[in-house]
């Protein structure tokens, strides 16, 4: 069971603070979602979580261990982030650009073998871009790019994945192939974080939830205890609507809150 | 380009060369480098039969043959091969860290810093004290203004403002080499100085050879390590971290590597430049956009690219000889232009 703890985080960039004393956990097995209005620090924490950021105090173990205190390399085969904007600067064949994911088990000069090729073929039939193989990345839609960029992270085949915003800007069918995709992560035993905005996708997806504001946590749990109206009326100044289809339950930000009662003025 | 512009699918998107592998292109570089040093020993102010010429370069044959080309013609030949193998390399390896396919040590101001560094040496005399003064002022040069280029760059400073800052220092160190001439008592260090920053692989020896060869070869080996954290900084800089890299070292091996393979080439043919942006454009419709696999490639395209360029004004006869920094300017200054244009939009 793996396990990722962040202690007390405070995180401060450029002399602003962003996170203060954030304390959580996440295990293997689980989807978290990450969910909070813009500048709540979400990105920071994730980016905390996989020791890109220092924070001022507090720390994050991974398995009991200092992520500061692992090697970079060991780091790399046990956790992997996908951050944001799906980020390519060189239009890349996909095939290639997915194995990058495998540079962390690679030695300096290693190049990679059968066995690699073999995890990049597993990969990409799993996120569906094997038809893309030869494909450069400038010609790929958003929701080929999202998938790619994701296949890319699993070709590291690492316990931790931490995703930040990885359905931003995808139509609502490639979403849900996202959504789904992680979700599946999660049931094959790894420990799945992403951010989210999407109220109506965390709330079906997601095992566990952070929601979070101005730098600290507001609630932590069970995605429908965290969905509560009262949390959902603080965070996001929003009035929910929310309702049951196939047995799952929704939720649908339905109206802005007056402005008197509205906690963001 | 950068992640935010997503393009329509387009179902011819696979590109055509991408097949041919990183040995081939190099087997056919190789071939062609061969065959440029086989004619570029040909040229000189005595004509003797080919295959003469040849052999006398490996010493055999003709004993006065023999001095004239292994004394003359080799090193302006290997000179040209050694400079334009830096030129590439440290193209295809600021354009992998900068991300950004303008970037090349003359757009940025590297050039020009190191000729500023060279210049420094001439007028303050300190070339005369000690040989190695000259490439050592030169290198300091380059690796300064590498330095600055890439404080800028982790400032997540935009493509445009990078080479916006390569314009300014380029500007600065124009200017300052300027203000050196200006100052100098000596008309004849005028003349060296100039004669110096356009830029030639004339009447070279071995000395110059022995000088800037160790630094050169120093240079791309640091810069050959870098290869695969380039690859992942494709991804960004976060991913790159994540993937196991340490950015920090990466940026100090590439303007290491940068600062003593172009210094050193600066400080004994001057200021030669745009090999080392167009090499890596010319090869990626072959082997790809992957940094690492251009490395090699563009150090051996930059020396046939050079050396064919340094044929070219042996053999255009207008009565003065052309100087081979004058040559790779006109040539590559139009292709700068080129490619602005081709990447109108992409800088946000």
């Amino acid at each position: 069971m793996t396990r990722l703890q962040a202690q007390d985080l405070t995180v401060d960039i450029a002399k602003t603070r962003i996170l203060s004393n954030v304390s959580t956990e996440f295990v293997s097995g689980q989807l978290t979602g990450l969910i909070g209005p813009n500048g709540a620090g979400k990105s920071t924490l994730i980016r905390t979580l996989c020791n890109l950021l220092k924070p001022i105090s507090g720390s994050v173990h991974l398995d009991g261990k200092a992520v500061s205190s692992y090697r970079r390399k060991d780091l790399a085969r046990r956790l992997s982030y996908l951050p944001q904007g799906h980020i390519m600067h060189w239009p890349l064949e996909v095939e290639r650009l997915v194995a990058l994911g495998r540079l962390p088990h690679l030695g300096p000069m290693q190049s990679a073998g059968p066995d690699d090729q073999a995890v990049i073929d597993k990969v990409m039939a799993r996120t569906e871009v094997e038809a893309l193989r030869r494909r450069t990345a400038d010609t790929l839609s958003g929701g080929e790019r999202a998938r790619v960029m994701l296949a890319r992270a699993l070709a590291s085949e690492t316990e931790v994945l931490l995703v930040d915003e990885p359905v931003a800007s995808l139509d609502p069918y490639h979403q849900l192939h996202v959504m789904e995709l992680l979700k599946g992560l999660a049931r094959d035993g790894r420990l799945v974080v992403c951010v989210l905005h999407d109220l109506s996708l965390a709330a079906r997806f997601c095992d566990h939830l952070i929601l979070m504001r101005d730098g600290g946590l507001l609630a932590q749990g069970p995605t429908e205890e965290v969905l509560s109206e009262d949390n959902l009326n603080h965070a996001f100044s929003v009035r929910p609507l929310r309702g049951q289809h196939e047995e799952q339950s929704f939720v649908l930000p339905w109206a802005r809150m007056p402005a008197h009662t509205n906690p963001h003025s | 380009m950068t992640g935010g512009a997503s393009v329509a699918a387009s179902p011819a998107g696979t590109r055509r060369f991408s097949a041919l592998s990183v040995g081939g292109v190099m087997g056919w570089l190789a071939l062609l480098i061969l065959l440029l040093a086989a004619a570029s020993l040909q040229i000189g102010y005595v004509g003797f039969p080919a295959l003469d010429v040849i052999g006398a370069a490996f010493g055999v044959g003709d004993a006065k043959l023999v001095t004239i080309v292994q004394e003359l013609r080799l090193p302006r030949t290997l000179l040209a091969l050694l400079i334009g193998a830096a030129m590439g390399m440290s193209g295809a390896v600021l354009q992998g860290l900068l991300r950004n396919p303008l970037a090349e040590p003359q757009v940025l101001g590297i050039t020009s810093a190191a000729g500023l560094g060279a210049v420094i040496a001439i007028y303050f005399g300190l070339a005369r004290l000690f040989p190695y003064a000259l490439p050592l002022c030169a290198m300091a040069g380059a690796g300064i203004v590498t330095g600055t280029l890439y404080a800028i760059v982790s400032r997540g400073s935009s493509g445009l403002t990078l080479i916006l800052a390569g314009v300014a220092i380029s500007g600065l160190c124009i200017s300052l080499q300027s203000l050196a001439m200006n100052l100098s008592p000596n008309p004849w260090a005028v003349n060296e100085m100039i004669f110096w920053l356009l830029g030639s692989v004339k009447d070279r020896n071995f000395t110059d050879i022995a000088l800037a060869g160790p630094f050169i070869g120093g240079g791309c080996s640091v810069l050959l390590l870098a290869g695969r954290a380039l690859d992942a900084l494709s991804l960004g800089e976060d991913a790159a971290q994540n993937l196991g890299f340490d950015l920090v070292r990466v940026r100090i091996m590439a303007i290491v590597g940068t600062s003593l393979a172009v210094g050193a080439s600066v400080a004994v043919a001057g200021g030669i430049s745009f090999i080392g942006l167009v090499v890596p454009h010319l090869l990626r419709p072959f082997i790809g956009h992957m940094p690492s696999r251009l490395l090699l490639p563009s150090a051996l395209a930059g020396a046939a690219l050079l050396l064919a360029a340094d044929i070219f004004i042996r053999w255009f006869d207008v009565g003065t000889e052309l100087q081979l920094g004058v040559v790779t300017s006109l040539l590559g200054a139009p292709f700068f232009l080129y490619l602005i244009f081709k990447m109108q939009g992409r800088f946000q």
